[in-house]
């Protein structure tokens, strides 16, 4: 066995193996997921009792040939070969490089984390949600992993139809609504990908990230696609909080999405194509601030999973546009956002009914990621926020600060919360379990301590710097403290200033003026093909051929 | 016994103005009249008039094939509207059908008289604007009259028989210019085919409709 | 020695009548015709032209030309992808007929329409064309009015609509022979370019002759319209690409073009509005196909391989997307006797593959990728924005607005299942009255065909390419 630390990728590449030529696709874990997902559906026509261990082997499999990828970097592999080239212009393909492989790992590794869950716990979810979520994970993946623009426009596409499905397999009174607004406004993302494509096309340039150069239109556009996928405020109305009762099946049905928007992010970073403009950082910022608010009034802390996904998901696409941070950095940040959150909703907290101390390590180390302490892979872009944060105007700084403080006291709030649910019985399900937390909280350190180009050196801080980082985990260490005086007033305002922030009233109304709309286009076209139709044909047609006559005459 | 070729020969001394007149006149009959029994009877009249015409620009035999699909044409319709009763009246169930002049205006005669009048001052001031090519300016007066007028009878219909009535009308007038410049007895013969598969097509539409009506009623 | 071109226009005749004769015995004539329908696309698509080969006993030249009543019936090579294309969409028809309920003479009269079709085809010259298509169109009428007592306006209107196109191809007939004598009359070569065009434009539905879709779509067996809607049409559309081929001269033309761009345009425009607007998953599948045409008329018009190869795309996909969306209204109205939302709400819980069905036939006819639907529309937009971005701009609105309509309808059909409905059942009996499992069967094996097509492209590439390759009438050829 041979431990080798290589320059290129700029990722973390240790060579475990005795060398081998055979070299390992990316298109290999999204095949093991594709499988899982087809042989849990089967299984679950012919009422199989196994498909959590279905999912595990799966998840588990591609996992492994994600980390054996990392030697091949970058890998690609054509997926779909679509001819003539002269139409379709680009093939569908994938192509594995530093960034693309911390996030496919991260997501890969909170899949099969999720799965050990499912098979020590397997709760009340329906079988096809089993098999709809591991089909999820490979559009997730692949999207990731996508080579072009294109490829990217066909996994979100894919990505939309899953994700609904996903969500409507899980039932509830609201799914039907959310799944409905999460294809419109996933759809709107897609499309605006497509549109970037088309521009791209427009101007001769190659939709190949490694070879793209962005102009700033389009920078825009590419933007607002990530914003929509990832659900920055106010475009979040998709997200399903309903979920929330039960964290640890809904975790990937939050994560996937928001996942592949964040990886856009990066990729943008790596190309250099971030869209200019203060509204990003104006966005991401009030995306980090509401997400903390709403995190913290909850009145459960278990139900805050969503609002810290929102406001933490902020925090990395403000680190990406005010920090110009590098890719990688911003990589590890979206690992720990991953991992971290993962292991805190899955996890158990230290109070009574947590099982013992030993139980909330991995929670706690959680937390510790997302407070981005060090030796964790969270410091490593909470670092570089603040770093790149002090040399922009102090209102960022402030309210960034604010915004950590909310946030940092609802995940201390969370991992101090007594548990509800006990333990999973039997030796086999405290396994699994245990597994299920080791997988997801291992990396948070391991990925950090083994050496990685990526890790910002500690002397390289600013002292501002270091009072941005330190002064919200004191003040959400505070404001824990106070939390039990200011709680009853707290939960008088939950749901008012829920359904406030959430913006429900403005998707409603918006929702009204469309069907107003459709409404009047409805009567146009009973008009126009009612009883007087043909004298309307007639009417149409001479309109028709008075313009016909003007513009082919000039 | 003389064949039909032989009566269209001995009625073309009828005038061509008359025989025009009498085209206008049954076309705008076809708009203003609703009544199925009439509307049939009608259009027998006016295949005879527009074989009458052609007589004038093509050969009698040709005309006369034209004219015998029309009334094989207004057989099968006439069989068919009185399959199904001739159509109903836009009453209540159980309502005593009123006066003459009521019913008139309630199946919106006025409306239909003026539409026909304006049809065929279309008609006129179309052919006079735009003579067609190679045939004589009674036969473009003939098209262009049965084409608008046809036009409108399909705007107007309601029923699946007066629309048929009046999209045949559009193909009589159209087949008044093309027999003049195309005379290949191949077309004719799809043409009349055409003519005949139009006709059982609505035909099947009158039925079906009838059919919906009477178990509304019943 | 049988010519392939008389089996092409014989054997569908033949088992129309044996088909009318079993019409009580639904599951025989459907396969009956599924498989007449799909051998003849199938040796359409591979027997060779140049020779004769040896089936069944008998000798087969698919290219041998047939002279009948002095006219000409020849196959060549672009013509016999057309008809096997429309022969093996019209043998799938004919498979979800089997469940869909498409009308008492569906089979028959389908048979029937695919012999003149295929005469309208390979007749030289084209005059005899136009003639064969309007008998066609009165099969047509007859077959989507479906047995419906009391649905006549869509049938009506749509005879009326095609039977209207037959003086406009007669006069253009006949002006093609003078222009012969004069080629160099500037005024007669435009007349027939205006005649052709009118006569097209009422073929292929252009807005303000779209009026029949609609109702169509309202009123008839699903499966019965979109046989209308792809069968026929995609037959209009190779008779198009064929005159444009044989009259080098009206290609040459870039008025011509420019026509077909700028209505294109208008239908495209307004399909995408109505489509928006629709309250009725009928109508989704009309207005959405009616943008489907204009797009597709958008890129012909560019007058360049690539958008001809755009448009032929569209109309490969174009079926596909239509038939998925067909089978789940068929189930809609089986459960509720309509297909409008409202009527609609909250089902899919309790019939998701109709829900599934409905929603992803509406995406796929948007263009939403990865579906069938996105293959043409990719094409014409990636052509357009190169071309005249302004117009991939509006095809682009035009996606939007099909995937809108689709959109408002799974609103309505996610609806909360406790909310009251209309028609709604009681759980109990909600449970009992189950989707039939051949329909679920046909359903996911469509789904599964537009995915495959939608993903893998290439399994087209090769009659894509013949097909193309076939036509010279682009500018600078």
């Amino acid at each position: 066995m041979r431990i080798k630390s290589c320059l290129r990728p700029r990722v973390l590449c240790v060579r475990i193996l005795p060398t081998t030529t055979m070299q390992i696709s990316p298109l290999i874990p999204i095949l093991c997921l594709l499988a899982g997902a087809l042989l849990v559906e089967l299984g679950a026509l012919v009422r199989l009792r196994w498909l959590s261990l279905i999912m595990v082997i799966a998840t588990g499999a591609a996992t492994a040939a994600t980390l054996l990828l990392v030697r091949w970097l970058p890998a690609t592999s054509v997926v779909l070969d679509w001819r003539p080239v002269t139409v379709f212009g680009s093939t569908a393909s994938l192509r594995a490089d530093g960034t693309a492989w911390l996030f496919g790992l991260a997501l890969l590794i909170t899949g099969f984390s999720v799965s050990l869950v499912w098979l020590a716990a397997p709760g009340k979810a329906p079988p096809a949600a089993h098999g709809l979520t591991l089909a999820m994970l490979a559009v997730g993946l692949s999207s990731i992993f996508a080579a072009n623009i294109l490829t990217l426009a066909l996994c979100w596409g894919m990505l939309d139809a899953l994700f609904c499905l996903t969500l409507l397999a899980h039932g509830g009174p609201t799914s039907g609504r959310r799944a409905q607004l999460a294809l419109g406004i996933n759809g709107l993302a897609t499309l605006a990908v497509w549109t970037v494509v088309v521009l791209i096309e427009q101007d001769r340039l190659s939709p190949y990230w490694h070879l793209l150069i962005l102009p700033p239109t389009v920078r825009i556009l590419m933007g607002l696609a990530a914003a929509l996928r990832l659900g920055l405020y106010p475009l979040h109305i998709w997200q399903p909080v309903e979920l929330v009762s039960e964290p640890d099946r809904s975790i990937l049905i939050y994560f996937v999405p928001a996942t592949a928007g964040l990886a856009l992010w990066a990729r943008l970073a790596v190309i250099r194509g971030l869209p200019d403009g203060d509204v990003w950082p104006i966005l991401a910022l009030v995306t980090a601030l509401v997400g903390g608010v709403q995190a913290w009034i909850q009145s459960d802390p278990r139900e805050s999973l969503p609002y810290l996904a929102l406001g933490y998901g902020g925090m990395l696409i403000l680190t990406a546009t005010i920090s110009k941070t590098p890719a990688v950095a911003l990589a590890a940040g979206s690992a720990s956002w991953l991992l971290g959150l993962t292991v805190l909703f899955i996890g158990r907290s230290f109070l009574r009914g947590g099982g013992g101390w030993p139980w909330a390590i991995p929670a706690a180390l959680g937390v510790a990621t997302l407070a981005g302490l060090p030796m964790t892979l969270g410091f490593v872009s909470r670092a570089a926020f603040y770093q790149g944060a002090s040399a922009r105007p102090g209102w960022i700084f402030v309210f960034a600060v604010i915004a950590e403080v909310l946030l940092i006291g609802a995940l201390l709030r969370r991992l101090l919360t007594a548990e509800t649910a006990s333990l999973p019985q039997g030796r086999l399900a405290w396994g699994g379990y245990a597994a299920a937390l080791i997988v997801a909280a291992a990396p948070v350190i391991l990925l950090e301590v083994i050496p990685s180009p990526a890790a910002v050196p500690l002397t390289g801080l600013s002292a501002i710097a270091w009072i941005g980082w330190g002064v919200p985990l004191a003040g959400g260490a505070a404001l824990v403290v106070s939390a039990e005086r200011l709680r009853p007033r707290l939960n008088r305002w939950e749901v008012v200033a829920g359904r406030v922030i959430r913006l429900d009233w403005f998707y409603s109304f918006f929702l009204d003026t469309a069907r107003g709309l459709a409404r009047a286009g409805l009567w146009l076209a009973d008009v126009l093909e009612g009883d007087g139709a043909f004298l309307w044909m007639f009417l149409i047609l001479g309109l028709v051929l008075l313009y016909l006559r003007v513009s082919l005459g000039q | 016994m003389p064949t039909l070729t032989d009566i269209l020969v001995r009625l073309a001394v009828v005038p061509t103005t008359t025989a025009l007149l009498g085209l206008a006149f049954t076309a705008g009959l076809l708009i203003a009249v609703t009544d199925w029994r009439a509307s049939v009877l009608v259009l027998v009249a006016q295949y005879i008039l527009a074989g009458l015409l052609l007589t004038r620009v093509i050969r009698p035999e040709i005309a006369a094939i034209k004219t015998l699909t029309g009334a094989m044409i207004c057989v099968v319709l006439y069989v068919t509207a009185r399959r199904v009763g001739w159509g109903k009246l836009p009453l209540e169930e159980g309502e005593e059908p009123p006066s003459w002049w009521l019913l008139a205006l309630m199946m919106g005669v006025p409306f239909r008289i003026l539409a026909a009048l304006m049809g065929l001052a279309l008609a006129y001031s179309a052919a006079l604007r735009i003579p067609l090519p190679n045939v004589p300016l009674e036969v473009t007066f003939g098209a262009f009259t049965l084409g608008m007028m046809g036009v409108f009878a399909i705007a107007l219909a309601r029923e699946p028989l007066k629309g048929g009535i009046g999209l045949l009308t559009v193909i009589t007038g159209f087949e008044m210019f093309y027999s003049s410049i195309e005379q290949s007895l191949a077309v004719v013969g799809f043409l009349g085919l055409v003519n005949f598969m139009i006709a059982l097509g609505i035909s099947y539409l009158t039925t079906s409709q009838a059919v919906a009506d009477e178990e509304s009623s019943s | 020695m049988i010519a392939g071109v008389f089996a092409l226009i014989v054997l569908p005749l033949v088992a129309a009548g044996v088909t009318f004769v079993l019409r009580r015995f639904q599951t025989v004539t459907a396969l009956l015709a599924a498989g007449v329908a799909g051998a003849l696309g199938a040796g359409a698509l591979w027997l060779p032209l140049d020779r004769a080969i040896q089936l069944g006993g008998r000798q087969v030249a698919m290219g041998e030309p047939v002279e009948l009543l002095g006219r000409q019936l020849v196959l060549n090579g672009a013509d016999r992808i057309g008809l096997a294309f429309v022969f093996l969409v019209a043998g799938g028809l004919f498979l979800l007929g089997w469940r869909a309920r498409p009308g008492p003479m569906f089979f028959a009269l389908g048979l029937a329409l695919l012999s003149l079709l295929s005469a309208a085809v390979v007749v030289r010259p084209f005059l005899y064309a136009s003639l064969l298509l309007t008998i066609a169109a009165v099969l047509a009428a007859i077959l989507v009015q479906g047995g419906m007592p009391g649905q006549t306006r869509g049938a009506l209107r749509y005879l009326v609509m095609m039977t209207l196109a037959l003086p406009a191809f007669l006069v253009a007939g006949w002006l093609v022979e003078l222009y012969v004598l004069n080629p160099s009359d500037v005024g007669l070569a435009r007349n027939i370019m205006v005649a052709l065009v009118a006569g097209f434009a009422l073929l292929l539905s252009v807005v303000p002759f779209h009026i029949w879709i609609g109702p169509v779509a309202q009123e008839s067996p699903p499966v019965a319209t979109v046989f209308v809607l792809t069968v026929y049409n995609s037959v209009v559309w190779f008779l198009l690409l064929n005159v444009l081929q044989e009259y080098a001269w009206l290609s040459a033309r870039q008025d011509v073009f420019r026509i077909l761009q700028l209505l294109g345009l208008l239908t495209a425009g307004v399909g995408g509005v109505l489509a928006f607007s629709s309250y009725d998953f009928a109508h989704v599948l009309a207005y959405g196909v009616l943008a489907d045409y204009g797009c597709a008329l958008v890129a012909l018009g560019t007058h360049t391989p690539a958008g001809l190869a755009a448009a032929l795309l569209a109309t490969l996909a174009r079926p596909v997307s239509l038939a998925i969306l067909a089978l789940g209204i068929a189930l809609a109205r089986e459960r509720t006797k309509s297909s409008e939302f409202e009527r609609l709400a909250g089902l899919a819980w309790s019939r998701p593959w109709m829900a599934v069905a409905l929603v992803v036939g509406g995406f796929s006819l948007a263009g939403i990728p990865p579906l069938a639907g996105f293959l043409g529309r990719w094409a014409q937009v990636r052509l357009l924005a190169t071309m005249q971005p302004v117009y991939a701009i509006t095809v682009l609105g035009v996606t939007l607005g099909v995937a809108a309509g689709a959109l408002r309808g799974t609103d309505y059909l996610l609806q909360a299942p406790n909310e009251a409905t209309p028609d709604s059942l009681s759980p109990s009996k909600e449970r009992e009255a189950r989707e039939p499992r051949l329909m679920i069967a046909l359903i996911a094996a469509t789904l599964l065909v537009g995915l495959i097509l939608g993903l893998f492209p290439g399994v087209v590439e090769s009659p894509l390419r013949a097909v193309v390759s076939s036509f010279t009438f682009f500018s600078g050829q």
